[in-house]
């Protein structure tokens, strides 16, 4: 072989090299990294979408969270200030009821586990007494010599202090609950006006819903459920003229259930009512009783004719909500509690009216 | 071939990688859930705390001292103000569950003769709700998470007005694959 020879043989073999490099995967070698990419590539996206719904569950729980929490400190800021804004200042007796629950009894008709709805008998009312700080107090102005009975439709104030007739008169609006007290703070009763304050003869005129003997109205004549039992010892009807006529602006937290599959707590001060909690199953308020004889509060009731709707008894309450995540029927979770295909959660808290138990 | 098996390596590296994460991410979210759970828990047991009259044992403790404990459960405390003796635990536990139908919440206590006490509250979903005191514990259910709740009572502590009280209430899940722990503090 020649020295020529050789140097032919060596590029051939080396261009033979650079060809093998230059060919890449045979198809061989690309079906199998292509079938090994699909499997993983598939895993991955299998765990991606393995993951959405269980993300999206944990945003829902997130949000239903959020919204309980929300809900409840709304609850306790108007609740610890329960009983305070009678009017600092002006010489009206403290007046130590600050709260009313409307306890509801549970039914039939309230919970259907094949629809998975709540009705408005699964739910309490809760009310925070509240007055309305844009409407001065007043006194009732006797007839003569006798004082005024709130038996009758019609009464009688006069201002205090600089309130001019016209002022308070433009105060006072059909359909406003007010509230009358006795100078002494023993006896009070409330009832709601059938018209808007009148200017008569020097005094301004509330006619109003006459109550019951005593001062007991009916739910319906008071909707705060103030003055709806005599057995509370606190009721009256006799008001003279250096008692006190105070315009209510309470605060109602309740359940709106007209839309059985999305219960909504709602909150409701001066006919403005705001939804603070959507799809809300559980709302229970319970009253923590004052025993004078013990000197203890008892465990929390939620009967009110246990405690013959004393509401000055009441020293704390304990709110129970329970709320719901929206619901994914195809998926297999059902939640423990009522069944549904849902997570729900619970939020009980409770809350201690600051100036409710200052003299125990 | 080798460089298609390096490239699957780091994309199989990459796809665990992205697994823990989204692992990571479910757990973290549980955990937040329970801390917003013993959030209101301290919230509530300062609001409990902060209505008892001042003079009450409950709250009582002399001037510059604390009472109770966060790192460990302080019970059977013999506390005397005047002629009134109570037995004071600085902590307690809430059990919270969803099963059978109910929810229930279970906090221990003691009684006004010191024995130990498990009042259980019930709700269930037709509205209706009981409470039940027994001096056993719930049996314990697969769905119950338990919160360990103690608090401290300082009066006079260093840096806040003479006569002021502290309160400072420490929950922390028991039992917890992953633990937590909130802490908050009241003036009064």
């Amino acid at each position: 072989m020649t020295k020529r020879d050789k140097k032919s043989e060596s590029a051939v073999s080396a261009e033979a090299a650079r060809a093998a490099q230059r060919r890449g995967f045979s198809l061989v070698e690309l079906m199998v990294a292509m079938a090994v990419f699909m499997i993983v590539g598939g895993a991955a996206v299998s765990l991606v979408k393995k993951h959405v719904p269980l993300f999206t569950s944990q945003q829902n729980q997130t949000g239903m969270n959020i919204s309980l929490r929300n809900a409840i400190a709304q609850m306790q800021i108007d609740v610890v200030n329960a009983g305070t804004g009678y009017y600092q200042g002006v010489n009206i007796p403290s007046w130590p009821i600050g709260i009313t629950v409307i306890n509801s009894a549970p039914g039939t008709g309230c919970f259907n586990a094949a629809t998975q709805t709540y009705g408005p008998t699964c739910f309490d009312t809760l009310n925070v007494i509240a007055m309305d700080q844009n409407t001065p107090p007043s006194n009732p102005s006797d007839i003569g010599a006798n004082c005024v009975s709130t038996t009758a439709s019609s009464l009688f104030i006069t201002p205090i202090g600089s309130t001019t007739l016209n002022q308070l008169a433009a105060d006072f609006h059909s359909g406003d609950q007010v509230l009358l007290v006795k100078s002494d703070g023993s006896q009070m009763t409330t009832t709601i006006l059938t018209s808007d304050g009148q200017i008569t003869g020097g005094k301004v005129k509330l006619s109003h819903n006459p109550t019951g003997v005593a001062g007991v109205n009916s739910l319906a004549n008071d909707p705060i459920a103030l003055s709806n039992s005599a057995d509370s010892n606190k009721l009256g009807e006799q008001f003279c003229n250096t008692d006190w006529v105070l315009k209510l602006a309470p605060i109602t937290y309740s359940v709106d259930a007209s839309d059985p599959t999305d219960p909504k707590l709602v909150r409701t001060q001066s006919g403005q009512s705001n939804v603070i909690s959507e799809q809300v199953i559980g709302f229970k308020v319970g009253a923590s009783i004052w025993n004078a004889a013990t000197g203890t509060d008892n465990t929390y009731s939620f009967d009110p004719t246990s405690y013959n709707s004393d509401w000055s008894l009441i020293r704390s309450v304990r709110i129970s909500l329970i709320g719901r995540a929206p619901s994914d029927p195809a998926n297999n979770f059902r939640n423990t509690f009522d069944g549904g295909p849902y997570k729900i959660e619970s939020v009980s808290v409770v809350i201690n009216p600051r100036n409710l138990s200052m003299n125990d | 071939m080798i460089e298609a098996v390096i490239a699957i390596a780091i994309l199989a590296v990459g796809l665990l990688g992205i697994a823990a994460l989204l692992a990571q991410l479910g757990g973290n979210s549980t955990l937040s859930r329970y801390m917003s759970t013993e959030s209101l828990l301290a919230s509530e047991k300062l609001d409990d705390l902060n209505r008892y009259p001042f003079n009450d044992p409950a709250i009582a403790v002399p001037n510059g001292v604390s009472a109770g404990s966060l790192t460990a459960d302080s019970t059977n405390n013999t506390v005397t103000i005047g002629a009134v003796t109570e037995v004071v635990d600085y902590c307690d536990q809430v059990s919270i569950s969803s099963g059978n139908g109910n929810m229930s919440e279970t906090v221990s206590g003691t009684d006004a003769n010191g024995n130990q006490q498990y009042t259980t509250t019930t709700h269930a979903p037709d509205g209706s709700i009981n409470i039940v005191k027994s001096a056993a514990a719930p049996a314990q259910s697969s769905d119950m998470l338990t919160f360990s709740r103690r608090w401290t009572i300082e009066l006079s502590p260093a840096g806040v007005p003479p006569g002021v009280r502290r309160f400072t209430v420490w929950v922390s899940q028991k039992n917890a694959v992953k633990p937590s722990s909130f802490q908050s503090s009241m003036l009064r």
